[in-house]
């Protein structure tokens, strides 16, 4: 295999300020539709705003930060514009994320000597269509996994390749935080003292596999240097449908996105063991006596957390006109893509949560008892004040 | 390694691409400011002089007065507007009622939502000033008023632990974002002196403080129906502009017929 | 908005001839009352085992100016401060 890797740091603020070039050099963080960052510009990163934060926690480790709505649009139309580019000689094209694509160039050459010019061909590509801001970097592997590490490696403008020779060299110093494992494995790798990928790769297997799962046996062999993925253009694959009968046909948003999603879920999880996530998911609303109507999710980023997808599920249903009871729900998953590693931090990403004063009691019930409670009016109109309602323990609950 | 490859490695690890949110859904708007929301206090012309708003998210708030001073209905009615929700459920908040005199029917009538609502009665002492870190530190829920400062400072381990947390307590609050808001009590200037004056140190704490008066009550046909109070604004964000403003407090009536409040 | 202190609190209140309040100590310190602002009575729970609850309930304001609600049990015609508004 021969894998090209080309990703555009910063993609989304630096289109942003393109556009608005006051915004250049300032703290800037982009929100999405989710109410969530979903950029940051290298300024508001220095002080510490990182993706999937609310705008709220962003403000406030930088109160300077400028917050803007995402051109979603726009960037979208820049993403196609990157991809149209790089499919040029008609070979595999796969998106990553915003601004970063795979090129499948085993038809063209698998060392080093014979990949050069091409990318330095498509980096040239690249910079004319996106501008000068929009510089490009480039990493090259036989694997997926490696490319991509060379990639973000290296600086924009530049080019990294990685030998078959090199590849286990070239990866061992690099983090372990490169792997796309879920942020509680990367914690316990953490506590275990292993920091690198060479530190991991030289974990026994089954070690791996029995602590891990599947996701991270996968992982275990990309920190080896065998990633096996091919590249797969953007074209829709085949995918079967899958029917979610609501019996009794209902109006109501709650019972039709927990159909869709018990049928879902174990889908995800079965994508997640192979660090694989869904990319654009089609949905069918059968209503009675009314015709189907059909809209699209997508995800620039694939999402594997059931939580994600019901989120823009949820969204999706809502801004859609529905013109009476649903009888039943098709959805069809028309594309998958890799999952990418989270934050490079180890530690939790900080997030300002929403949970119940039941799970805040859960948590912190084993350390300080029945001193947490919920309280309920019982009887409002009762002559005796102290009668009117009561405390009640929340671990009673 | 060498430093050329070390600096390079460095530089990959600190320019790692960020993790985008997952949804494409709506198509995008017109590219405008988002607001930013601290926690209303109810009373938009006390809101104006705060400096941030309202109550700042992620920093302490301390409201002192008197009795009868409606620096705890005020407390309350940040409470209920940090429940707000924004498109789903409404966000968890918290009341450390170390005095033990919380009234849910009243807390409820300010526009609290119980289910929604933590209540913490631990022992006074350290107990309850590790409770206060904790919940700050856990960042599940939008909002904690702590009743009060007299009683988290009342035994001289609570002082000292309080003295203790207090230094962590900012960045705390700055990782967590909760709101964190502490009523207090007048205090006698010698109490400062001998070092038992735990105001003193939080009023250094907060980044914004508001002093309640109550100035004249409010009838209607001799009934008395509520009370005005002025509210002073004695530290905050930015210097310039007025400093006080008066707010209302109109009683929500009971059901009885007998007892109107 | 008030406290409420649910087991009540203990007061000592001196009365005028007609048994109406006039000032009371709470906590070593005296507050006169201005004005009685309501007066009521609850009679209740006259069945149950926990006992009869009959009370005398008075809304005042005090020179200070604080408004709460004290009542004087009539079973043992002790007084207690039950709210603190603020």
């Amino acid at each position: 295999m021969s894998v090209l890797c080309c990703r555009i740091p910063h993609f989304l603020t630096v289109l942003a300020c393109r556009r608005q070039p006051a915004w250049t050099g300032r703290p800037l963080a982009l929100v999405g539709p989710d109410d969530r960052i979903w950029a940051v510009s290298p300024a508001a990163q220095q002080d510490g705003v990182q993706a999937q934060m609310r705008p709220q926690q962003a403000q406030v480790y930088c109160p300077d930060v400028l917050l803007r709505d995402l051109d979603l649009d726009a960037s979208q139309q820049a993403q196609a514009d990157m991809l149209a580019t790089a499919a040029q000689w008609d070979l595999p094209v796969e998106p990553l994320t915003w601004g970063a694509l795979y090129v499948d160039l085993h038809l063209v050459g698998k060392s080093a000597a014979s990949v050069r010019p091409l990318a330095a061909e498509l980096g040239q590509r690249l910079r004319v269509t996106g501008g000068n801001a929009l510089q490009p970097a480039l990493g090259w592997d036989s694997g997926k996994f490696t490319a991509h590490a060379a990639a973000m490696q290296v600086m924009p403008g530049r080019v990294r390749l990685v030998d078959k020779v090199d590849e286990v060299r070239f990866l061992k110093p690099l983090p372990v935080t490169l792997l796309p494992l879920p942020p509680l494995h990367l914690q316990q790798l953490h506590w275990l003292g292993v920091r690198t990928v060479g530190q991991f790769a030289a974990l026994p297997a089954a070690a791996v596999w029995q602590r891990f799962g599947a996701a991270g046996k996968r992982a275990h062999r990309w920190a080896q240097g065998k990633d096996d993925r091919p590249v797969r253009s953007a074209a829709p694959e085949e995918a079967g449908v899958t029917t979610v009968t609501l019996d009794p046909p209902t109006g109501l948003l709650a019972p039709v996105v927990a159909g869709v999603m018990a049928s879902l879920h174990p889908t995800l999880a079965q994508w997640a063991k192979t660090l694989t996530g869904l990319r654009h998911l089609r949905l069918t609303l059968d209503f009675i006596a009314n015709a189907d109507q059909s809209l699209d999710l997508t995800f620039v980023e694939p999402a594997s957390q059931s939580a994600r997808v019901q989120a823009a599920l949820v969204q999706h249903l809502t801004t859609l006109t529905w013109p009476g009871a649903v009888q039943a729900v098709r959805w069809q998953a028309l594309a998958t893509g890799e999952l990418l590693a989270p934050q490079p931090t180890l530690f939790d990403l900080p997030d300002v949560r929403q949970d119940t004063p039941a799970v805040v009691s859960a948590s912190l019930a084993g350390r300080y008892g029945d001193v947490l409670l919920r309280s309920q009016v019982v009887e409002p109109g009762h002559p005796i004040a102290e009668r009117r309602s009561h405390f009640h323990a929340l671990s009673a609950v | 390694m060498s430093a050329s490859k070390q600096r390079r490695l460095e530089h990959a690890v600190a320019s790692i691409q960020q993790r985008y949110g997952a949804q494409a859904l709506r198509r995008g708007g017109d590219l405008g400011e988002r607001a930013l929301s601290p926690i209303a206090t109810g009373f938009p012309a006390l809101d104006a002089i705060t400096g941030y708003g309202g109550a700042p998210l992620g920093a302490l708030t301390l409201l002192s007065g008197r009795s009868t001073s409606g620096k705890l209905t005020l407390a309350y009615k940040l409470l209920a507007n940090a429940q707000r929700p924004n498109g789903g459920a409404p966000h968890a908040v918290g009341l450390l009622d170390l005095s033990r005199t919380a009234d849910p029917d009243y807390v409820h009538r300010c526009g609290v939502d119980l289910a929604h609502l933590l209540v913490g009665r631990p022992a006074i002492g350290r107990s309850a000033v590790n409770l206060l870190g904790d919940l700050v530190q856990h960042g599940g829920l939008r909002a904690l008023v702590v009743d009060s400062v007299t009683d988290l400072a009342a035994a001289s381990e609570g002082r000292r632990s309080l003295y203790a947390l207090l230094p962590r307590l900012s960045q705390m609050l700055r990782t967590s974002g909760v709101a964190l808001v502490a009523l207090d009590e007048p205090h006698a200037p010698w109490l400062r002196w001998l070092n038992l004056d735990a105001s003193h140190r939080l009023r250094q704490a907060a980044a914004l403080h508001i002093e309640m008066q109550r100035e004249q009550w409010l009838r209607r046909g001799g009934d008395l129906v509520g009370y005005r109070a002025q509210a002073q604004v004695l530290k905050r964000r930015g210097d310039a502009g007025v400093r006080s403003a008066t707010v209302e407090i109109v009683f929500n009536g009971t059901v009885k017929a007998r007892e109107t409040w | 908005m008030s406290r409420l202190w649910p087991d009540g609190e203990s007061i000592s209140v001196q009365t005028d001839d007609a048994g109406r309040p006039l000032r009371f100590t709470w906590r070593s310190h005296t507050y006169l009352l201005a004005q009685i602002q309501q007066h009521w009575q609850v009679d209740a729970d006259w069945w149950s085992e926990a006992g009869r609850i009959w009370r005398d309930y008075v809304a005042v304001t005090t020179t200070d100016g604080l408004l709460c609600v004290i009542y004087q049990d009539l079973l043992s015609e002790n007084w207690f401060l039950s709210k603190l508004y603020d």
